[in-house]
């Protein structure tokens, strides 16, 4: 083949070579795929539904605890430890804050609802994304935007944290594959992958910043609806607890005054009195006693509005000043006792030790393993005198010290001498401690327990803060009568602020108004109701709608009939008796402990104050009745006939408005014509009760029905009197319907109002932010993009 | 500017015309204290050195420019004398640039071997640097060519105008002074003609080329009428007369001129342009696929690759030093690597590869997967040996070396090794971090731990701090689009024509020539192939380990801590109160103390001392409690 197409034969060795080594080339470029990477080291977690989501994290936060903790105490940390230390220090400090915000709130509900606020904002800021970002995300796009990872480390990350920083082959071709389908990311893109993958970050991205501009919104309103959701639960959990330990701690009293006194209230009381053993008491002595037994420690430990007021408008200065004189006297004779015993104690120390010397040197020589010389030595008089001559012996440290220099006494003879040296001084120091601790075991602790375990108790049942049984059956009593009253918003705010909306309409009416007033004849076409124009005011208004209860027929809605008014109003009562029956069982109990006490004023005091908050209660409610008898039987036209229309006006102005001062003289009533009042109470509360009212209420057996008639004759008693010179009856009268009314209104326009506020900005952030995801992950431009990638620089 | 003779090699001595930078920041330099004593160049000698008080070795004392001693030429045998005319030249290598479609540029090797008194036919020279990698027993420098012995007559730092830069003909007469001090294989860091568009520094970035298949025209020695590509190969074989390997370090990325001539070659932005390493200005990525999904790789950019390393073969190279190795899929290199061994079965491989990483944390940087890259064919990486002043404890280290040697023994591929990293050209002097004790320390380390090619790159051996007066100045001369001296500072400047580096710590060449020596002398079997055996310390400062072989043992012990001296015990099973303990490698700094008992060491150790003794142990292996770890 030498000189072919005048190729030189070196050339064509160079040739051949040539082409040899393209061949070899060729071939491992063809083989180039033999070698495949490792699998990478980490791997995708599982995503988690919103509750275990919630459960992981909070695992995750008690790692991150520890690992800020161990960083704190070695200095030493890794990147990913320190870049969740935000989170930490966001948990931590938001938990400090409100541990410290809840020391400042008075009552458990309040300081509760500092943790439960901080708990629902912590929840918050997980779950809104979750739940109104990725999940329909993902719902749309088919990959989870906050897909977590664990690293090599083992370090749980996000994947979208960086986006700088993409650990894109922990996914699988074909996930990202399928993620491109579900997105339509045209087949025939080159680099289809590295443009899904690219999509994928600018997508997280996109729903991350969509969840960081809503976060600020969204998170405090839903905290709010979330607490206040939660604060009724809390209200009816504290209130349940907070009896169920009253009424324990009065079940128990007998043996919580069984108790002695407590180590440290004893030595700090034997302290005072050392102190004092050789100067005159003075008024520091006895306000240190006083504050160490604090006897009124209800006031210390429950600083609240209630207790303060329960005790103070009781017999807190009587208490006090019996308790002063008690601790004076026991005081006095425990000083006495005190430094008598002292004076034993340290007198002729050296005589003890002498007698000590003789006693021990004898015994010593009988007893083994120990030399007489040595005995002797260690026994030295005057040695033993430098050790125990302190005059702060007793038998116990003499054996002990004797113990320690290898003489132990077994002997019991031995012993007993020791303990007979001593024995004077020790008998008298525990007559003095037994003397203080029987005193306070007696007097002092009684004192406060009394004052104390009641002043739980009846808060719990009766407080006026928010968690008390009682209120919350007023409440309760309130909010079903003025729903059941069915007040507009525009009524309720007329009725709460009735001269705004006068003002408003004489002078330059709103623009809802003008609207409302051209669309009034529209609403009529429609068959609406135009109750702001017939009802000026909230009486007029709640006559009508009582009125109308009490024309109800059986083809109206049954929540409009007497009998759902009469039971809806009745299970709050029910509510009540559930918890104050036990409870005042329990305080029965205590009061039969306490029996033998000189001075029961507190109990008395706080059983009146307990049965005059339920009476309360339930004259409020039986004012409710008696005004839909009234109107029930005011239907009949023998009753209109034989009552005048002044009499009827009269009666309801008793059962509607009539109110009573706490140390009331008179009735707040017309003084007008008294035959035409003595007229109206017989209507009121004289004349049969209504059928359908009675049938209600259980008919002649039930329960609520005495009730009820009781509360009549009551009335009826106290209003022909006219007079009420007692507090248990003026607030037996219950509270005027309007007045309840009015309240109910007001708290039902406020919540209301605050829903629709909070409620309907919730609603738009929701829609905004679901509405906003409509427009991320849009990809086309991307995709003409990636079509066009490399057009620019290409040859 | 009156300066003090301390500074004279930076600064023009007064009235002189010949200034032709400009310092921005004066007061960097004014503040240095003039009257700040020169401190006496350390003789060496057995005994142990006494720092002066206030010397930079030690740490917290104020850092000045470090005094450059003057540059003793070591006495070189005579250059050949270079032809008067070359027999022919070999085709311009200069690629064309092609469409993708178009077939790659191809190389024509020459007609007939260039006939100089040099050529390679007249070196005996056998490649082994693969196996002298997998074996534990290269012992590399990095040196930067342009700056390996130029001649700087102004005194200004910079190579400039008639200045002779450095070269391949004037690098030669440093191969001694390099062979000295144990080095038997050079990492010659890029030498192609660097780009000049958005460069880094006066003379462009070695890691910017403009064109892989050619070299750098400032490497030529213009008074040689040899082309610079037989100046290359002159100089290489004269590596090879002196027993010295010499590796090529192939770029990763390239020049923006390259990028412009090449699309076909470079990575694309969804919008087109090419695809920018995250924190690098001047050079663009490559695509090594032509569809990365279908896994078919960019034929274009093999074959540019493969002419790399025809070329690097051609030159006489022993093995390529591949920047970035990640840049590149294990596919890619898969095609590459044994291309090269098909032409060079000894061709050996090392792969920049620190550490696995989950991403990268580098923009359109892949993730670093160093098992993958040895799993390419890679025979030696970096590793992580450079954060090994972050490591507090001494188990840290062991930890690292063990963890290494299983990845080696269950390599399907081959036993594979490490270079000792503890200071690449893209780290600080290790001279900040400890001074010269630390980096003596650091040489003994790599003198004496298992798995590990000691590296240093040039001017560490005299613990040259990396500190250019021209730092970040402008400069008035330039042969890049850039008027900056851009300086990476503290490191090994690689963007501008700079001095030779030189430090103020010679002693460190001499330390490093003991300990080179050990290693591949009295000791190599014991170092490269013997057991890795961890001791029990009482301190965690102590780095304390055996090397043992066929009855033969080494005992290591060290003070990591650069601050003070460390005390502790040692449990060294097999030794004897009675034996003698002789530091086999130079004493430097402050002293050490060892009290010996039967079985156990007591030791008070200097400030970043390093020690190593035989000991007669031959039993140790099989001492209680002891892990044995053995590269297989």
């Amino acid at each position: 083949m030498n000189g072919v197409n005048n190729i030189s034969a070196q050339n064509q060795i160079i040739s051949q070579n040539l082409l040899r080594e393209k061949n070899l080339f060729n071939s491992l470029i063809l083989q180039s795929g033999s070698k495949q990477v490792d699998q990478p080291k980490g791997k995708l977690l599982a995503t988690y539904d919103p509750v275990t989501s919630l459960m992981v994290s909070a695992v995750d936060t008690g790692k991150d605890v520890r690992n800020f903790v161990k960083a704190i105490a070695t200095g030493k940390s890794d990147d990913t430890s320190l870049g969740r230390m935000n989170d930490v220090g966001l948990k931590i400090g938001g938990l400090g804050i409100a541990s410290y915000l809840a020391t400042k709130r008075v009552t458990s509900t309040a300081k509760g609802m500092e943790f439960v606020g901080f708990a629902a904002f912590m929840a918050a800021m997980t779950l809104w994304p979750k739940i109104f970002i990725n999940f329909p995300m993902y719902l749309k796009h088919g990959f989870h935007i906050d897909q977590k990872y664990q690293d090599s480390n083992g370090k749980k990350k996000d994947f979208s944290l960086d986006n700088q920083y993409r650990p894109l082959d922990l996914w699988k071709a074909e996930e990202i594959d399928a993620i491109a389908d579900k997105n339509h990311i045209d087949k025939d893109i080159k680099d289809r992958r590295e443009l899904t993958e690219n999509w994928i970050y600018k997508t997280s991205l996109q729903g991350k910043t969509l969840a960081t501009l809503t976060a600020g919104i969204a998170v405090p309103l839903a905290t709010s609806m979330v607490c206040s959701a939660a604060e009724k639960k809390l209200i009816d959990f504290n209130i349940n607890r907070a009896v169920e330990k009253a009424t324990a701690g009065l079940e128990n009293m007998g043996k919580t005054l069984a108790k002695p006194l407590d180590k440290n209230t004893s030595k700090a009381f034997e302290a005072i009195l050392s102190e004092y053993k050789a100067k005159p008491l003075d008024g520091n002595f006895y306000s240190r006693l006083g504050e160490l037994f604090n006897p009124l420690g209800v006031i210390k430990n429950e600083i609240d509005g209630d207790s303060i007021k329960l005790i103070s408008g009781m017999n807190y200065e009587q208490s006090s000043k019996n308790t002063a004189e008690a601790i004076k006297e026991v005081a006095e004779r425990a000083i006495e006792r005190f430094n008598a015993a002292q004076a034993v104690k340290t007198q002729n120390a050296e005589s003890v030790t002498s007698g000590l010397v003789s006693l021990l040197g004898d015994k010593l020589k009988i007893r083994g393993g120990i030399s007489d010389t040595s005995a002797t030595t260690v026994l030295d008089a005057e040695k033993l005198k430098g050790i125990l001559g302190n005059g702060d012996l007793n038998a116990q440290k003499v054996l002990k010290i004797l113990k320690a220099r290898n003489v132990t006494v077994e002997d019991g003879d031995l012993k007993a001498a020791i303990e007979g040296i001593f024995g004077g001084t020790e008998g008298q120091m525990k007559e003095v401690v037994k003397a203080i601790r029987g005193y306070a075991a007696k007097d002092l602790k009684e004192a406060r327990l009394t004052t104390g375990a009641l002043g739980r108790f009846a808060n719990a049942l009766a407080g006026k803060r928010a968690e008390s049984v009682y209120t919350r059956g007023y409440n309760g009593i309130s909010s079903a009568f003025t729903d059941r009253m069915n007040p507009s918003m525009e009524q309720m705010r007329r009725f709460i602020d009735t001269s705004r909306i006068t003002d408003e309409i004489k002078t330059t009416k709103s623009l809802i108004t003008r609207i409302k007033e051209l669309l009034r004849p529209v609403a009529k076409k429609a068959g609406e109701k135009e109750p702001e124009k017939e009802c000026k005011t909230a009486e007029e208004f709640v006559i009508r709608q009582i009125k109308k209860i009490a024309e109800w027929k059986n083809d109206k809605k049954p929540e409009d009939s007497v009998d759902y008014f009469i039971k809806n109003i009745k299970k709050h009562l029910d509510e009540m008796d559930k918890f104050d029956r036990p409870a005042l069982s329990g305080m029965k109990k205590f009061t039969d402990t306490l029996a033998t006490l000189k001075d029961d004023s507190i109990r008395t005091a706080m059983s009146n104050f307990i049965r005059r908050s339920r009476v309360s209660n339930d004259g409020t409610a039986m004012r409710l009745f008696a005004a839909l008898d009234l109107e029930k039987r005011l239907l009949s036209t023998s009753v209109r006939q034989n009552y005048s229309q002044k009499v009827i006006k009269t009666a309801q102005d008793i059962i509607y408005r009539a109110t009573t001062i706490t140390s009331a003289e008179s009735l707040l009533v017309s003084k007008g014509d008294p035959e035409v009042y003595k007229q109206a109470l017989k209507l009121l509360f004289g004349d049969k009760i209504d059928k359908e009212v009675k049938g209600a209420m259980g008919g002649e057996l039930g329960d609520l029905f005495k009730d009820f008639k009781n509360f009549r004759a009551k009335m009826l008693s106290l209003y022909n009197r006219q007079i009420i010179d007692n507090t248990e009856d003026a607030v037996s009268l219950g509270e005027p319907i309007i007045n309840l009314f009015k309240k109910g209104c007001k708290k039902k326009y406020n919540t209301t109002k605050w829903m629709q506020i909070f409620g309907a900005a919730t609603v738009g952030i929701i829609g905004i932010t679901l509405l906003a995801q409509f427009f991320i992950g849009k990809s086309k431009k991307e995709q003409e993009l990636y079509k066009n990638k490399g057009a620019k620089n290409a040859v | 500017m009156q300066c003090s003779p301390i500074y004279a090699p930076y600064y023009p001595a007064a009235g002189a015309n010949a200034v032709n930078i400009q310092i921005f920041e004066p007061k960097a330099y004014a503040s240095a204290p003039s009257a700040a004593p020169v401190p006496p160049m350390p003789q060496y000698s057995n005994q142990v050195y006494q720092y002066p008080q206030g010397s930079m070795y030690y740490p917290g004392v104020p850092f000045y420019p470090p005094f450059y001693p003057p540059y003793q030429p070591v006495q070189m045998p005579p250059l050949p004398q270079p032809p008067v005319a070359p027999a022919s030249q070999p085709a311009s290598p200069a690629p064309v640039a092609q469409p993708p479609v178009a077939p790659p540029p191809v190389i024509q090797p020459p007609v007939a071997p260039v006939s100089q008194p040099t050529s390679p036919a007249q070196v005996a020279h056998k490649n082994n640097l693969k196996s002298m990698f997998i074996n534990n027993e290269a012992s590399i420098l990095a040196v930067n060519l342009r700056m390996m012995n130029p001649t700087d007559l102004d005194g200004n730092g910079l190579i400039q105008g008639s200045e002779e830069s450095g070269n391949f003909i004037n690098a030669v007469e440093r191969l001694d002074e390099i062979k000295a001090l144990g080095i038997n294989t050079l990492h010659i860091l890029p030498f192609h003609p660097p780009g000049k568009t958005k460069a880094m520094g006066v003379a462009g970035s070695l890691y910017a080329p403009a064109d892989f298949l050619a070299i750098d025209p400032m490497l030529k020695d213009p008074k040689d009428p040899r082309s610079v590509e037989e100046q290359c190969k002159y100089f290489v074989d004269e590596c090879h007369k002196r027993g010295i390997k010499v590796m090529l370090d192939l770029p990763s990325c390239a020049s923006l001129d390259f990028a412009e001539k090449h699309p076909e070659l470079m990575a694309k932005e969804k919008d087109g342009t090419d695809k920018t390493p995250g924190g690098w200005q001047d050079i663009r990525m490559f695509e090594p696929w032509q569809d990365k999904e279908k896994k078919i790789l960019n034929r274009p950019l093999l074959e540019m690759h493969k002419q790399y390393v025809d070329k690097a073969v051609e030159y006489g190279m022993d093995g390529i030093r591949a920047d970035v190795a990640r840049a590149k899929p294990i596919e890619f290199w898969n095609v590459i690597i044994p291309y090269s061994r098909s032409k060079d079965p000894e061709f050996g491989w090392l792969a920049e590869t620190y550490t696995y990483e989950d991403a990268s944390p580098q923009l359109n940087m892949p993730a670093d997967r160093p098992h993958d890259q040895l799993k390419a064919g890679f025979d030696t990486y970096y590793g992580q040996y450079h954060i090994f002043n972050q490591w507090n404890k001494a188990q840290n280290l062991y930890d690292y070396v063990i963890g290494n040697i299983g990845m080696s023994n269950n390599s399907k591929d081959g036993p594979k090794s490490l270079i000792g990293s503890f200071s690449t050209h893209d780290d600080q002097s290790p001279m900040f971090y400890g001074g010269a004790p630390w980096v003596m320390l650091t040489t003994g380390l790599q003198a004496t731990l298992p798995q590990i090619n000691p590296y240093f790159v040039d001017g560490v051996q005299t613990g040259d701090y990396y500190l250019y007066p021209y730092e970040n100045a402008k400069v008035s001369g330039t042969s890049t689009d850039s008027s900056t001296a851009t300086v990476h500072r503290g490191r090994l400047d690689i963007f501008n024509p700079g001095v030779k580096p030189q430090g103020p710590a010679p002693e460190i060449g001499i330390f490093m020539q003991q300990a080179m020596s050990l290693k591949n002398g009295a000791y190599k079997e014991v170092i490269n192939k013997g057991s890795f055996i961890p001791l029990q310390t009482d301190n965690d400062d102590i780095i304390a380990f055996a090397r043992h072989q066929d009855g033969k043992t080494l005992l290591v012990v060290a003070n990591r801590n650069v601050n003070r001296t460390t005390n502790g015990t040692i449990i060294v099973p097999g030794l004897r109160q009675d034996q003698s303990l002789q530091n086999l490698v130079p004493n430097y700094g402050e002293k050490s103390q060892f009290q010996k008992e039967n079985g156990k060491l007591k030791v008070s150790l200097g400030t970043s001392r390093f020690h190593v003794f035989e000991i007669n142990s031959p039993n140790i292996e099989r001492a209680r409690g002891l892990k044995i770890y053995k590269q297989k």
